[in-house]
Order: structure tokens, then sequence, then C-alpha cells
């Protein structure tokens, strides 16, 4: 069968029923925790560059930025706030696929659901039906297509926010237009790993949602592609992948949601760093103030830490959310490690530094994905050694609702004072609110004066 | 920077335009020619009303000319037009599933680019040449496989050819070129299995698009990777072809033009409607800026 036309008769049929309730929390709590990974980067250097971007090359201004007091056009909208939201790998991860599928559906639902006036409830269907697809588009081609150096989370985005938008279009979900938004998406695929380490990374999600945003809008005037693009000979999959399993795509759609195993990030670096970091930051308190006895520092660790984090010496930043070593001397000098810990200027001090020349990987094959250990060799002989066995943020030791909503807090009260409560509640209240009055207030910074800078002429 | 992509991005930036031999800034030109004609050709056809009632749709608004058109959007979105524009004109001239040309996406940002940074038509000339020629000497590293493989005619080419020659018109430095490329790199898509459908008309556009949008957030500070082409994961890597001839990219850069090999005229039907735009474009070179040239596109379609 055409598995793209089954693809969208699949997604038009379960967004008109009611998201059971485990997936309606999955869909919450990762809506939740990219909001605030959004709100958390509003402020940074490339979201500066993308507003100004879209400031004076953009059009009518109808979509609002989380974190910021100004909107942009849907397109710019869409690129900008994907941006912010994974700019920190801070955000979600589907573990078996490597996506992290949050920012883009973010970045689609609001520049589309916004202008059109959806409720609560089709906001988060859309959302969890874009993140769902994304997720499956990767599923079907995992892990040849991210071995052979994309970045799965941009390759898989435009087709997950295409989803997303057209839901969010006026009227009942159309398969056919679906189907056309897929294949119009699936032509303007993005990303690859050199980009490690720079913006072009957090770019991925970003230009993936505006991808997805333009392909459902050509699709709602009717513009078509080719048959199949997903499942034929020379279509996507096979461009994209040395392999796949065609038949994973839709699998159990709208009974088996890959959603349920998406995850949130406890610190804002690669998530193969975590097991170390955690093994770290356990290790600390009994380092306090014998960081100069440290004589070296060994880190246990499967092989994928090596491939994507194996930088053992970073000079920025973000290309420090890519090294592990760099996360585990954090940990290990600052007992914590968040976002303070990927400064450039933190990266760059001394004491930092001094440990990361002490420190080395040791890879085990045979070690799983989400465990680490970590053995701290003092002067004078002694040993402190901590073993991690599942990561705090994995499947096994997913964050409680309560370290969500903490994470929640340290990201979002330095942008919004006082808004993480109100962020909280509007999204887990976000099913029965008529509108999206509730969350816009949540995620807008006021002007002095209270009112929102709202629709300007482009400055071009 | 490491040696590919930083020796492309300087030659994108600092290349002298008075260093272009005469014969390839003729073939660029002519070429340049022919795709502003055929852009007014095709501006009116179903699928750039389409894409402008979609960017429309999408808050699109702006300054900048679209050729033989009375409206004016920004500048991606311009040259996103002008693109399609150019692919349907060919379309008309030369039946449907005919290859649009790969320097239509690139002259396309050069003259949205162009406009926008008023920039004299003989620059506006040398900044298609360093975009084409780039753009083929990448492609041609990757050639034979891309072609196996199901990639778009232009994909890689065009879309760094767009970026480098918006990039050079809006005055990026050698390393904001690398990062323009970068961006432009990172997005290889355009499958061939699109090119028979309507899709495959859009595509220029996005190309076009995305050049221009790549060399303007370079533009403002946006960063990339210093190795985007040939690095670990890079361009190269991606496509299949890690350090397959990859140095052969820049060789005799400068002083020899795989430009010297494309079609150099083309004499257009009789019913076409680009005489004042053909006529305006023949005198590029000595032209002070676009506005003639955007003027002659708006006459040719009865337009004031």
């Amino acid at each position: 069968m055409n598995i793209t036309r089954q693809l969208a008769e699949s997604v038009a049929k379960t967004a008109v029923q009611p998201l059971d309730k485990p997936v309606l929390m999955a869909a919450r709590r990762t809506l939740l925790n990219v909001l605030a990974t959004a709100i958390g980067a509003a402020r940074d250097q490339p979201v500066n560059i993308s507003i100004d971007y879209g400031q004076r090359f953009g059009g009518h201004k109808t979509v609002p930025i989380p974190g910021r007091c100004l909107s942009m056009d849907p397109i710019r909208a869409a690129l900008t706030v994907g941006l912010a939201a994974h700019l920190d790998d801070f955000d979600d991860t589907h573990l078996a696929t490597v996506i992290h599928p949050g920012a883009a559906t973010l970045a689609a639902t609001l520049a589309v659901g916004v202008p059109n006036r959806v409720s609560g409830a089709q906001f988060l269907t859309a959302f969890a039906l874009g993140c769902e697809v994304a997720v499956r588009v990767g599923v079907t081609m995992s892990p040849w297509h991210y071995d052979q150096g994309w970045h799965i989370t941009g390759t898989c985005a435009p087709i997950g926010a295409a989803v997303a938008a057209t839901l969010l279009h006026d009227g009942e979900p159309d398969a056919d237009v679906l189907e056309r938004a897929i294949t119009i998406a699936a032509q303007f695929s993005l990303g690859n790993r050199e980009t490690f380490g720079s913006m072009i990374k957090s770019f991925h999600p970003g230009k993936g949602a505006a991808n997805g945003v333009l392909a459902a809008a050509l699709a709602a005037a009717g513009a078509t592609g080719s048959e199949d693009i997903l499942g034929r000979a020379d279509g996507f999959f096979t461009l994209l992948a040395s392999h796949h399993e065609p038949e994973l795509l839709n699998l159990g759609f709208g009974s088996k949601w890959e959603l349920l195993d998406n995850t949130f990030k406890p610190y804002p670096c690669g998530i193969v760093c975590h097991p170390a970091i955690d093994a770290a930051v356990a290790i600390a308190p009994q380092l306090r103030g014998h960081l100069d006895q440290i004589e070296s520092v060994e880190v246990q660790c499967h092989p994928l830490v090596a491939e994507l984090t194996g930088n053992p010496q970073p000079k920025t930043g973000l290309q420090a959310k890519f090294s592990t070593i760099h996360g585990v001397a954090a940990g290990l000098c600052d007992g914590h490690v968040a976002l303070a810990q990927y400064t450039d200027e933190r990266v760059g001090r001394k004491d930092v530094v001094t440990v990361r020349s002490l420190s080395s990987l040791v890879v085990e094959a045979q070690r799983p994905r989400d465990s680490a250990a970590v053995t701290v060799h003092l002067r004078g002989g002694q040993t402190l050694n901590q073993e991690i066995a599942h990561a705090r943020g994995s499947l096994a030791r997913p964050l409680t609702q309560a370290e969500l909503e903490d994470k929640v807090h340290h990201l979002v009260e330095p942008v919004l004072p006082g808004g993480s409560a109100a962020l909280v509640s509007s999204v887990m209240e976000l099913a029965a609110a008529p509108d999206l009055d509730s969350l816009l207030r949540a995620i807008q910074r006021r002007s002095p004066a209270g009112a929102d800078l709202t629709d300007a002429r482009s400055g071009e | 920077m490491s040696a590919v992509s930083n020796a492309l991005a300087r030659f994108a930036a600092e290349f002298a335009s008075t260093e272009i031999p005469a014969h390839t800034a003729r073939i660029v030109h002519h070429r340049l020619q022919e795709n502003a004609a055929m852009a007014v050709a095709g501006c009116d056809q179903p699928s750039v009303e389409r894409a402008h009632a979609t960017l429309i749709a999408l808050g699109s608004t702006g300054r900048t000319s679209i050729l033989g058109r009375p409206d004016r959007l920004a500048l991606p979105d311009a040259s996103v037009l002008i693109a399609i524009s150019i692919g349907c004109g060919w379309a008309l001239e030369r039946g449907p599933l005919e290859d649009v040309p790969f320097d239509g996406p690139i002259v396309a940002a050069a003259l949205a680019a162009g406009e926008y940074a008023e920039a004299r038509g003989a620059a506006v000339i040398a900044a298609v040449a360093v975009g084409s020629e780039l753009g083929l000497r990448v492609e041609r590293t990757l050639q034979a496989r891309l072609a196996e493989a199901g990639w778009a005619d232009g994909a890689v080419s065009s879309r760094l050819g767009a970026a480098a020659a918006a990039g050079r018109l809006l005055g990026l430095t050698a390393a904001q070129m690398v990062s323009a490329l970068g961006l432009a790199a990172t997005q290889v898509a355009g499958l061939a299995a699109a090119s028979t459908s309507e899709l495959g008309m859009l595509t220029p556009g996005k190309i076009a698009g995305d050049g221009v949008e790549a060399a303007l957030l370079a533009a403002g500070g946006f960063e990339g990777p210093a190795s985007p082409l040939e690095g670990r994961r890079g361009l190269f890597a991606v496509l299949g072809h890690a350090r397959l001839g990859v140095d052969t990219t820049t060789e005799d850069l400068g002083r020899s033009w795989l430009i010297d090999t494309l079609e150099d005229r083309y004499e257009p039907s009789a019913e076409s409607r680009s005489s004042n735009t053909r006529n305006a474009a023949a005198v590029l070179a000595n032209a002070y800026d676009l506005s003639e040239l955007f003027a002659a596109s708006r006459r040719d379609r009865g337009i004031r």
C-alpha cells in the first residue's frame, strides 16, 4: 500500500478522537518541557539573530515568540521558536531514535494555531500527532540514517511539523491535504551532524518547522507532489537511509504511541553525556575542597559517547554540549550541571580546563547506552567511584512531574519572573481551554506598560 | 577554517570581478539574460500564482521586486517567486519535463539581493558567476553519485550557489560566507522523484529563498561549523562521498571555470513576451543598478 497515503489517513482518523489519558499526559509534559526550553533560550544570541532577520525580512506579525515581548510572521516565528527550543540541547529525546521532536512541533503548532485561534484540545492533538509522526519517520530509518551522518531531528522535523500545521488549518482533518503536506515536506528535509557544536544544529528544528508550515500552506492551496514519496523506490527513505523498515511507519498508529517513550533531559547537553554527568554529580560532595588532589578521571561509557561527544577540550559552550568530559569535569567541580556550566566563560575557566585535561573516556562495547561509571583517582591512592545503571531522564528513570516542574522553574523564572507557575497550569489545563489565550499570556514577556507588542509592518 | 570550505568561501566573497575571464563573464551574462526573460514569460503561471498566494496567506510583505509582477515582497520571498517564474518560463519554452537550468535559483537570488543591496549590474553578473562556479564545482565532486542516488539536478549546486551569490552582494566576509555555505549545505533536499510534479516547479523557489536566507542569517552573525562541506559529517560525507575527490573541488579555483562548459546562448521562441527585459539585461554590465531591469520586466507585462 501507499505508505504516505496510509500515514495521512491514520493521522486524519486519529485526530478526530480524544487522546487517551497517557498520551494526553505525554503530550502535555512534552509541550511544557519544550516551551520552557524555548523561553529559557529566548534571549540568547542565535535567537536574537533570527528575530532580527525576521523583523527585517518577515511579514505581518501574528505569532508571539515565547519569552519575548514581540511577534513575528508564521514562517519566521516557526524558525525562531524551533531554534530557541533546541538551542540549549535541553529539550526532549526519543531515545530509540535520538530525535528531539518537541522543538519543531511546538514551533509549527504555535505558528499556525495562534493565527487560526484554535482550541486547546486542537492544539494539543496537533502537537501530539506532529511529534508522533516525526518520531515514526525516524523509527522507520533508524539507526542507519543517523549513522550516515544525518541529524535526525532536522530530517524528520518538516514532516512532523507539516502534519501538525495541517491539522490546525480550518475544517476537519482531510487525508488528501495531509498526504500532500507530507509529500511536500519530505522534499524540504535538512540536517547533517557536522553542524553539532555550532548554531546551525539548532537551526535544523527551526527551519524544519518553517518548512513544515510552508508545506502545509502549499498543500492547503492545492499544490501537489509525486505519489507515495515516502514508500517509492526513489523516495525519501531510500535517499536518506542505507536501509529502512517501511512497515514500521504506520504500525499500530493510534493505538501504540512512540510519544509515550519521549523523555526529558535533566542536563543541557547531548543525551549520551547524561549517565556520566549523573556519576560525576554523585561523586562531587566527596571532592569538595579537594579538586587539586585529582590525579586522573576515567569515564567508562558506551561507544556512542566517544563517537558523538568525544571532544576532550571544547572552546565554547556550544561545543561543550558535545563533550562528555566537560560535563563530567563540570559536575565534579560544581556539584551540579545546568545552563551555567555551558557558558563560554565557564567552559574556559582554569579549574574545569584542568580537570578535563586529566580525564579520559574508556569505551566499553557492552555497556548499555544509558549507563556509565566515573572513577576519580586522587593523589595518595584514594579512589572514588560511582556506577550509574540508568541515567536520570532515561526511560527507566524518567523525570518525575516535580522534577520536570523544577526544571521549568529554573528555565522560565530568569526570563519571565513569577511566570513558571502560570506556564505549568496553562499547559496542564490546555486540553479543556476554549482557546490559547491563557497559554499565550503565560509564555509572553510583558512590556512595562502591560501590553504586548502586536502587529507592525515589516521593517524592510 | 578548513581547506575546501575556506577556499570556496574566500572565492565567493573576495574574488575580484575584474579577474573573471571575459568569455566566462559573457556566458554568465547571456544566461542571466535568458533566465530573466524566462522569469517574465513564466511569472503568471499557476505555480507562481499558487506560491504567491501561499506567501501572502503567510503574511509576506516587503519592498523587493519580482520580475514581471506589480507586487513586491520581502527579499527572501521575492527570490522564491523569481526562481519559480524562471522555471515556469523554461517549461513554457522547452516543455514541462525538461530540466530547469541549475542557475535559475542563483540568478533569482542574485537579482533579489542585488536590488536590495542597490548593486551595480556588473556586480550582479559577478555574483552569479562566482555562485554558479562554486555550485558547479561542488556538484562535480558529487555528480555521478547524486543522480544515481535519486537527488534532483541542482539540489546541491543551486542552493550553495544562491547563498554564495546573495552573500557576495550583501557584503559577507569570507568567514561569514563559510557560515552561509554551512546553512545552505545542511539543506540538501531535493528529490528527483518530485521533479515531474508541481512540486518540481516550486522547488527552485525554495532553493533560492533558502540561499538568500542563509546569506542574511550569516550576515547577522549566525555561525556554523568550520568544514560544512568536507567535514566528517558534512555535505560530502552524508551524500556518501567522504574524501572522494574532495580536493578537486578547489583545483585551479579562479583560473579554470566550469562555467565555460555551459550552454552559452539560447534563442527564445517568437512568442516570448520579454523583449524589454532582454534588452535591459543585455546592457546590465553597464547598469548603475537593477531598477531598469525590473521596470522593463513590468513593461513587458503591461504593468505601469
